[in-house]
């Protein structure tokens, strides 16, 4: 049976990009244990899948990677809802720092 | 059988009634009653009046050809705020995206809108669709309209209250566990969870990709049934639908009742009211038998690891630099969700729990796909409790989660189930679920007019 600790509602937070208090780490950690406990019952059975369908039992289809005229956004319309733009594009912080070029 | 629809553009036909003078008695009923239960979270009323005004001065001019071309004509509706409407703030019920304003249409609200049906606004719901009572939301708590301290269920509640205390003619919901039906059953009006494939997800905000389903809300299955021809169908934006016609309705049906869906721990009084909806069916002619659906007890785990899963990867977008804030706006709920499903999709324990619930929902669709090779519909209740006190189950998430014990399996399964109303104990409302196979929408819609015609559970309303 897996219970989760601390460390692991830290370590999971970190991954999610969520900071959390430490009250917040002590109440997840109690409840997602529970929840873990419940979910536990699936562990312990021997059963494996190889799903290669959709839900709606369809295989997987592609489409033309072409763009629909009727149906693209404007550049203002993509950029109504963002609170960080920049000569008409999203301004996000670096991914990289300069130093990591050399 | 005279619907509410039929009703509601009888009165335009003859001239009783206008499309306006239609949205202004909704408007006024929302003005009147909606501060107390919470229902809307926007409403357009000013968009809605002006649509109105254009429909009527239509009607004027080329007659009853428009209730032909346009089937929902005059009909006015409300859509859970996961919806997206163009022009119209779209807040998932997150605090996240209180200021969001999406630049497109769903294509369910685009179709509802072509067919003649006018928005008159957002409902509330649970944050992200993330729970089974209304009170996850952002923006308050739903109330129960027939008992004030009670929940509406969840997550859809906002949308079944603003049908339940006759704000609107339909509303629109979205079921990704049970977030249509369980707030249909705790309410009294029907609750439509289609077919996984039936209706495009597209211009939804995505909770878990391959369970969410578009369902309705409305007095009547024949309204249902309606609302569902309108929507569903390919729309070249979600792969996953299909054009399907499913089986035809029956003049009998061979029903199954499974056995594991009337487990320990289910109210008496609910369990009474289920079985005697069961009977009466029954008596109408149609042969019932109990089936087998033996991997029930592990659909509440599968669903607790497949929904977090893909939660945590859906949400993994908003970052505040499209839209919204960032995620410090996250609410409780949506972080438990989210962690709960990075933990599960983690290197360690992805075999554990992630494999084995996509595995279980294997077992739980052929299981399904073998009860229907020998029934034609089941019969099952939606909750195993009456709607319960606001504030009982909000601090503890996972008897929260258990009450979506007996709608998950449908959603894992991909099938279809209707909410009918069959009763009442202590003056609150009990539903009835009508699962059909994929596809079987309509047999689900013929039984259940043919019930509601033999009862008259769904024309009772609460007393606001």
């Amino acid at each position: 049976m897996h219970t989760v600790t601390k460390n692991d509602v830290a370590r999971v937070a970190s991954l999610s990009k969520l900071t959390l208090t430490p009250a917040e780490t002590e109440l997840f950690e109690k409840q997602l244990s529970e929840i873990v406990t419940h979910i536990d019952k699936i562990a312990t059975l021997e059963i494996s899948s190889s799903q290669k369908h959709t839900e709606s039992g369809t295989l997987l289809k592609m489409r033309e990677d072409t763009i629909d005229e009727l149906n693209k956004l404007t550049p203002n319309e993509a950029l109504s809802n963002t609170n960080s733009k920049k000569s008409g594009m999203f301004e996000v912080k670096y991914v990289f720092s300069q130093t990591d070029e050399s | 059988m005279i619907t509410e629809f039929s009703k509601a553009q009888n009165q335009i036909k003859s001239g009783q009634a206008t499309v306006k003078s239609r949205v202004e008695y909704f408007l006024k009923r929302i003005e009147e009653f909606d501060g107390e239960l919470n229902s809307f979270i926007t409403i357009t009323g000013e968009e809605a009046l002006k649509k109105a005004e254009q429909m009527d001065t239509l009607f004027s001019e080329k007659g009853e050809e428009v209730f032909e071309k346009m089937p929902l004509f005059g009909l006015v509706f409300s859509a859970k705020d996961m919806y997206l409407t163009e022009g119209v703030k779209t807040t998932a019920g997150s605090k996240l995206l209180s200021d969001f304003v999406p630049p497109y249409s769903s294509t369910v609200i685009s179709r509802l809108t072509e067919a003649g049906a006018i928005l008159i606004g957002k409902t509330n719901q649970d944050a992200w669709a993330h729970g089974s009572s209304g009170e996850n939301s952002d923006f308050g708590v739903t109330k129960n309209p027939w008992d004030k301290s009670r929940v509406p269920g969840g997550s859809s509640s906002g949308a079944a209250v603003s049908v339940a205390a006759g704000f609107c003619d339909f509303a629109m919901g979205t079921d990704t566990g049970g977030s249509v039906r369980l707030p249909a059953s705790f309410t009294n009006v029907v609750g439509l969870k289609p077919t996984y494939g039936a209706i495009s997800r597209y211009g939804v905000i995505a909770m878990a990709s391959s369970l969410d389903t578009m369902g309705n809300f409305a007095i009547s299955s024949s309204d249902s049934k309606k609302i569902f021809d309108i929507v569903k169908g390919q729309d070249g934006f979600d792969q996953t639908v299909l054009d399907v016609n499913g089986a035809a309705p029956k003049t009998k049906y061979t029903i199954g009742v499974p056995k594991q869906y009337f487990s320990e721990g289910m109210d008496p009084s609910v369990e009474r009211l289920v079985l005697d909806a069961i009977e009466k069916i029954s008596q109408m002619g149609h042969k019932v038998v109990e089936v087998e659906l033996p991997s029930t007890d592990y659909a509440i785990s599968a669903y607790y690891v497949i929904c977090p899963a893909e939660v945590s990867s859906n949400l993994g977008r908003y970052d505040g630099v499209r839209m919204g804030l960032n995620r410090d706006a996250f609410g409780d709920e949506a972080k438990r969700r989210i962690m709960l499903g990075t933990y599960v999709l983690e290197s360690g324990y992805v075999d554990a729990y992630y494999n084995k619930a996509v595995a279980v929902r294997d077992l739980i669709k052929s299981e399904f796909e073998q009860a229907f090779s020998k029934v034609d519909l089941m019969l099952a209740p939606v909750s195993p409790t009456l709607p319960f006190k606001l504030g009982e189950k909000s601090n503890d998430p996972l008897s929260m989660y258990l009450a979506d014990v007996y709608t998950v399996a449908i959603n894992i399964a991909g099938v279809c189930a209707l909410s009918v109303p069959c009763g009442f104990s202590d003056d609150l409302p009990v539903g009835l679920q009508i699962i059909g196979p994929s596809f079987g929408e309509q047999m689900v819609f013929d039984l259940a007019q043919s019930y509601q015609e033999a009862t008259d559970w769904h024309t009772k309303s609460p007393k606001l």
